[in-house]
């Protein structure tokens, strides 16, 4: 027994001891927490936030967003479009590698080149499926020639990161899978996976350095331990706080919530190609005029959230139209244009609910059950794992309704229009010859003004045919130190340039 | 002894073969990775090319072929995710795994074995029905709530440990005792009844009779064979505990096996799921190998044939 004791005080010792010794954090030095860790450090491979939220920093885009998501010029200093289909860019002249290598216009080639490889399996080929050639003019410029006008193109390019040439033929796969190497504000420390990721801040950048020296990013999957180690002053940054979760951090003593309208916007789609009453847009309407979006929000979301209108971009896509109101809840109206369409008594629906894949899913889905059968209507619905829900969605095997988010990485009204609701699309359940036309004229059409105007007659068009119920607007939830001077941003990325300490 | 240990380890081969087999198809029920690995607005066309690109296109007796021909040279695939091999990445995940649930055994021992032995001395005293109710909450207590309340407590509260990560001893402690807790339950309630089985054997009343002291007693003569059953739930809880870790790692943010499991299935990435169930696979055939060769040290009457 005597062993015993002797152990229990050695472990009440050792607390007192680690408790004694707080580590102290160094001067410049943040830590993001994320709920995953990158799985890859080779660039345009992975469309997954996580992953790009560090890669971003390691590495710079031909151009970029600025915080109001508009596009600015990051690596090209301008461009022009010859015609339709062929765009020049001027590259900067003062751009080095990290290895202090100068960057010229044969790595934006090779960039692109590998990503259009269709050994390679780059996730982010199908965005640049249109690029017929590039060409390299002299080392600052470079020509890119799409097969059809491409009106995407600089949305695309600001999400592709621009690798080394020299670099990548120097090394093979797995090296470059967890050493990355480029020409951004950070360059790469250590990746220990699961673990952390460290960068150190570029001096030599060509935006000038930035203000905090090194940034270390954790995956800490569980929120609730997110939000103990930012109360413990450990980490900088947490993503996705749940909203029932946001009185723990201000509770917190040196720690406080930021919300930002997100990009992404969450409805229900409606299939219109299995046979039933959704079929005739008034019930598509009535389906619209029954959902108290208010309650939702403030029921379910605690408020952070706002009504999305019909088309069902985010305020910051190109192509919004402001003078769209969303549909108001008016239970009556839905009653009357049910008559109207021949179903006074209601009708049987099925519904298919997410869980887990965007902020309170299942719950919204199943407080609109709720108002549906208030409607007088037969919902049946299924709440499914994503892994599922997305291989319903390839199989084309969706219900009535299927509750969707979409995050639109372009911020472009086509990134929405074309792929959700042009027919024959793998993702569209709705068919219109008008809207179809309206979506081909928007992607193939270059001039800026020319789309606007497109845009503002497609909303119209599905204010009137309602081919979703619209829903809401997301608020992206996070939670930060008060001794970090930063605005998260609507894109979800965790953009650390401008970030610096109070 | 040693050619027992060398028919185990030939019949193991064909257990990791069944292993290798049953896992290589298991995994296209769960769904198609394509699909979690392409843009959402791809089209058919996209899937196709990408498929092509992680040879999915192939009929799956011909991945079938080059999967096993591949693991025979100990390559089990690239992750569909990370692009390296995905057998390393796995393994590099053990060192975690084992510190953990090591701790998690150690914390499970060190509390169960001591209360076991003093409620089966002490039967129905007060200790013996504490240690019960006791039992009963670990094993109900679900991880991810006493997880947090440890976290919210001994972190937050208290300001003592850290929350989550691993580096120091001291990141050790909250996940490796929030797991031993769950392990201690099973362990104190078996050796409290294997030692009441032992305490009235005869051996135990001559042991008394012939005068010697009662510690010498239960911890010599009663304990060493009221061990023998005890270790077999030792070997189970250990594999338990290596698979249970999944939920600890993640509330917790423990670099180890089980997360980087579950993030795997997540992600349909098939052949981190293959090179984890074999990895699993072989590190459980290596328990049992060794809890039986312990039954032999504990008890030399038990034979290996």
């Amino acid at each position: 027994m005597k062993g015993y004791r002797c152990l229990i005080a050695v472990l009440v010792l050792a607390l007192l001891a680690s408790a004694a010794a707080a580590p102290a954090a160094a001067q410049s030095r943040i830590v993001l927490a994320q709920g995953v860790d990158a799985t890859t450090m080779i660039p345009n491979m992975e469309s997954v936030t996580s992953t790009n939220n560090v890669l971003e920093h390691v590495y710079d885009t031909l151009v970029w967003r600025d915080e109001d998501l508009v596009i600015e010029p990051a690596l090209a200093v301008s461009w022009e479009t010859i015609d339709d289909l062929t765009w020049e860019f001027q590259l900067r002249d003062d751009v080095y590698w990290h290895d202090g290598t100068p960057f010229t216009a044969a790595d934006v080639k090779y960039t692109l080149d590998y990503i259009l490889d269709e050994d390679i399996g780059s996730q982010y080929r199908p965005y640049h499926a249109l690029i017929e050639e590039v060409e390299v003019i002299d080392d600052h410029n470079v020509r890119i020639i799409t097969e059809a006008p491409h009106a995407l193109m600089l949305a695309r390019l600001s999400m592709t990161q621009i690798f080394a040439k020299h670099y990548m033929e120097e090394h093979d796969t797995s090296y470059l899978a967890s050493n990355p190497m480029g020409t951004g504000p950070y360059r790469f420390v250590e990746w220990v996976r699961d673990e952390r990721i460290v960068l150190e801040r570029n001096e030599e950048h060509w935006r000038g350095p930035a203000e905090i020296e090194e940034i270390v990013f954790r995956p800490i999957p569980e929120s609730s331990t997110r939000i103990a180690e930012l109360s413990t002053g450990n980490v900088d940054v947490i993503v996705n706080v749940p909203p029932h979760q946001i009185p723990a951090v201000e509770d917190a003593a040196a720690a406080r919530i930021a919300t930002v309208p997100s990009v992404r916007v969450i409805f229900l789609g409606i299939n219109t190609e299995n046979e039933g009453p959704w079929q005739d847009k008034r019930v598509r309407q009535a389906l619209n005029y029954a959902l108290d979006r208010e309650v939702l929000i403030e029921a379910i979301l605690e408020g952070l959230g706002t009504p999305l209108a019909p088309g069902g971009l985010s305020t910051y896509h190109f192509g919004y139209d402001d003078s769209i109101e969303p549909f108001p809840f008016d239970p009556e109206k839905a009653q009357a244009l049910l008559e109207e369409a021949g179903y006074p008594d209601g009708f049987e629906l099925d519904m298919m609910i997410p869980d887990g894949r965007y902020a309170m899913d299942r719950e919204v889905g199943e407080a609109i059950v709720g108002m549906y059968r208030n409607l007088g209507l037969d919902v049946n619905y299924e709440v499914l794992e994503w892994g599922v829900y997305v291989g319903r969605i390839n199989e084309r095997d969706m219900s009535d309704l299927y509750l969707l988010g979409w995050g639109g990485a372009t911020v472009d009204a086509e990134g929405t229009f074309g792929p959700l609701l042009k027919s024959g699309n793998p993702l569209s359940y709705f068919s219109h010859d008008e809207v179809d036309r309206l979506i081909e004229a928007g992607a193939t059409t270059v001039d800026p003004d020319e789309r606007l105007e497109i845009y503002s007659e497609l909303h119209e068009l599905l204010r009137e045919e309602a081919p979703w119920v619209y829903l809401h607007q997301q608020e992206d939830i996070y939670g930060l130190s008060d001794r970090l001077d930063w605005e998260p941003r609507a894109d979800e990325r965790l953009w650390m340039y401008p970030a610096s300490l109070r | 002894m040693k050619a027992y240990i060398l028919r185990r380890l030939w019949q193991s081969a064909f257990v990791l073969f069944a292993v290798l087999t049953f896992v290589f198809f298991i995994v296209y029920l769960i769904g198609d990775p394509v699909l979690l690995l392409i843009p959402p607005e791809a089209t058919y066309e996209d899937q196709e090319i990408m498929r092509r690109a992680m040879g999915l296109d192939q009929p799956l007796m011909v991945q079938y072929g080059i999967f096993l021909r591949q693991a025979v040279q100990g390559d089990l695939g690239t992750s569909f995710r990370h692009g390296v091999p995905a057998l390393p990445l796995t393994l590099a995940r053990i060192p975690a795994t084992l510190q953990l649930t090591g701790v998690a055994m150690l914390f499970a021992l060190l509390m169960g074995v001591p209360v076991g032995i003093y409620a089966a001395v002490k039967r129905n005293s007060v200790l013996d029905h504490i240690s019960r109710i006791f039992a009963l909450f670990g094993i109900s207590m679900p991880v991810y709530w006493s997880g947090l309340m440890l976290i919210m407590l001994f972190s937050v509260r208290w300001g003592l440990l850290p929350p989550s990560g691993r580096g120091t001893w001291q990141h050790l402690i909250l996940p490796g005792f929030t797991m031993g807790l769950f392990a201690t339950a099973p362990i104190m309630r078996l050796i409290r009844s294997s030692m009441l089985d032992v305490l009235n054997q005869d051996y135990v009343r001559t042991a008394t009779a012939k005068g010697l002291s009662h510690r010498v007693v239960i911890l010599k003569h009663a304990l060493r064979n009221a061990a023998v059953p005890a270790l077999t739930v030792f070997g189970m809880q250990l594999g338990l505990l290596l698979g249970g870790a999944v939920l600890t790692e993640t509330i917790f943010s423990w670099p180890g096996m089980g997360r980087f499991v579950v993030q795997a299935v997540h992600n349909r990435d098939f052949p981190v799921i293959r090179s984890a169930v074999v990895v699993f696979a072989t590190l459980i055939i290596i328990i049992n190998l060794v809890t039986d060769v312990c039954y032999g040290l504990l008890n030399p009457r038990i034979r290996f044939q």
